[in-house]
């Protein structure tokens, strides 16, 4: 017994060393307004430390040397002004100590001006979305993580359930604000390393800021309950150089006109029940479920449904445009004509559907227009 | 309707103040809360209370805005 409380504080600290990135502390993060949160953050825990020792110290003291077996007797009095100020006065204080450097932090961590580069990061159930103003990108980001590893049928990568397909991309070494707002419900984009935490709420725009100087890969979460998938919408953020950053800014445009010429190639319903199956299970299997028999009396089963069986009209309609007022999300935005075609396709081929037809990405192309 | 004069002398202005000042302080001695209650009336240290209060919002917004301005 004795070994074993000895051998947990060795144990703990060899967890430490061995495992880099299990820390209990606040993380230092990577940018001047992380870093000097971080150290207001020791300051003031210090300062509390501190306290507490004297607290207890004179507490302790009092247990110890004045204790009745000891013949101490209780002093009964009632009012004391002077003590009574004193321990008012005293906190007041060091309130006050504590509260001139966090206003100087928080007075730079809300100044949102000067930016040279806004994102519009848009929450959804349960994906990012990102809006460079004033290039034409926009994008979601979903997690890239396999089903294999998170059913425990594979073994978990070394960024389980922290990596997306497609990551944040921004410039090192500039200011960048985001502009956070949601499609659903509250949400919140979370990255500690660069000490960046903000609701996303339907209906406001909420203003945050970093400069990352180091290009790297940083990864968060969404911090705020958002419902079945909530710990399914991870963040990365990729911080480029300029050079690696205006050619990753190319890339996208050149990839998104590449889209647009796909879905005017003309597809065979192999090829769309192929794409469609990987977009179903990107987009849409989080609540229809991977037998298209959703989830009873919250999320529809697509097998078998009148709608995937019927015409295709009404199909194409609540796939782009999504159901007001429910779950069911518009994709028109989310999703390229190939991937919308394919995975309507798919759903009216799959799990013993058996439509026979095909929705062609030209035909989405058009409606998308 | 004018109330009949008390018998006994109410505290002046300057020692309402310090009472209520005391009293947002948190500590007051025993002393001066007896005399408050013996011969204070009620409405002159609730106008008090009040007017200090707004002065406290009034004293925090003008220190935010003095800090913010720099
Ligand atoms: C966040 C959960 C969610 C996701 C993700 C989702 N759906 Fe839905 N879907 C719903 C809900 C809820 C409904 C029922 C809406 C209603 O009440 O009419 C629905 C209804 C539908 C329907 C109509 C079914 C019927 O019988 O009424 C189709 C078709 C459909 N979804 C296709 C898709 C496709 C395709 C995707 C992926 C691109 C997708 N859904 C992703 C929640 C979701
Ligand atoms: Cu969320």
């Amino acid at each position: 017994m004795i070994k074993t409380i000895l051998g947990f504080p060795a144990l703990l600290l060899f967890a430490t060393a061995s495992q880099a990135a299990w820390e209990v502390n606040l993380p230092r993060g990577v940018t001047e307004v992380s870093r000097e949160i971080y150290d207001l953050h020791m300051t003031i825990f210090w300062i509390c430390v501190a306290i507490g020792v004297v607290v207890f110290g004179v507490m302790l003291w009092s247990v110890i040397y004045h204790r009745k077996s000891r013949g101490a007797k209780a002093h009964n009095f009632h009012e004391n002004v002077l003590v009574e100020i004193a321990w008012t006065v005293v906190p007041f204080i060091i309130l006050i100590a504590m509260a001139v450097p966090a206003t100087a932090t928080l007075i730079k961590m809300y100044d949102n001006t000067e930016a040279e580069l806004d994102i519009q990061i848009t929450g959804y159930q349960w994906k990012w979305r990102y809006q460079y103003l004033g290039e034409e990108i926009d994008f979601f980001s979903s997690l890239s993580t396999p089903r294999d590893q998170i059913n425990n049928a594979a073994v978990k990568g070394e960024h389980y359930l922290l990596e997306v397909d497609n990551p944040l991309v921004i410039p090192a070494g500039k200011k960048v604000r985001f502009l956070l707002t949601a499609n659903d419900v509250i949400h919140s984009w979370w990255v500690p390393d660069l000490a960046v935490k903000k609701d996303a709420i339907p209906g406001f725009i909420n203003e945050a800021w970093t400069i990352v100087n180091e290009p790297g890969v940083y990864r968060g979460q969404c911090a705020e309950l958002c419902g079945k998938d909530h710990g399914f919408m991870p963040i990365v953020v990729e911080v480029k150089a300029q050079a690696d950053f205006d050619a990753w800014l190319a890339e996208v445009k050149q990839a998104d006109q590449d889209k647009a010429a796909e879905a005017q190639k003309s597809w065979t319903l192999a090829e769309l029940m192929e794409t469609g199956e990987e977009v179903y299970n990107k987009a849409c299997l989080a609540c229809h479920q991977a037998n298209g028999e959703g989830i009873p009396g919250v999320f529809p089963g697509l097998k078998n449904s009148p709608i995937a069986l019927g015409d295709p009209g009404p199909h194409i309609d609540v796939v782009l445009n999504g159901k007001q007022g429910t779950a069911m999300q518009a994709f028109r935005d989310q999703l390229t004509a190939v991937e919308l075609a394919a995975v309507i396709t798919y759903e009216r081929n799959a799990w013993g559907n058996k439509v026979g037809d095909l929705v062609t990405p030209a035909q989405i192309a058009e409606l998308k227009e | 309707m004018k109330a009949p004069k008390e018998n006994r002398e109410s505290p002046g202005l300057w020692s309402m103040l310090l009472s209520v000042l005391a009293a947002f302080f948190g500590v007051q001695t025993q002393r001066n809360y007896q005399r408050d209650f013996a011969s204070g009336r009620f409405w002159p240290y609730a106008v008090l209370g009040i007017v200090m209060a707004l002065s406290f919002v009034g004293l925090v917004y003008l220190l935010v805005a003095l800090v913010l301005a720099q």
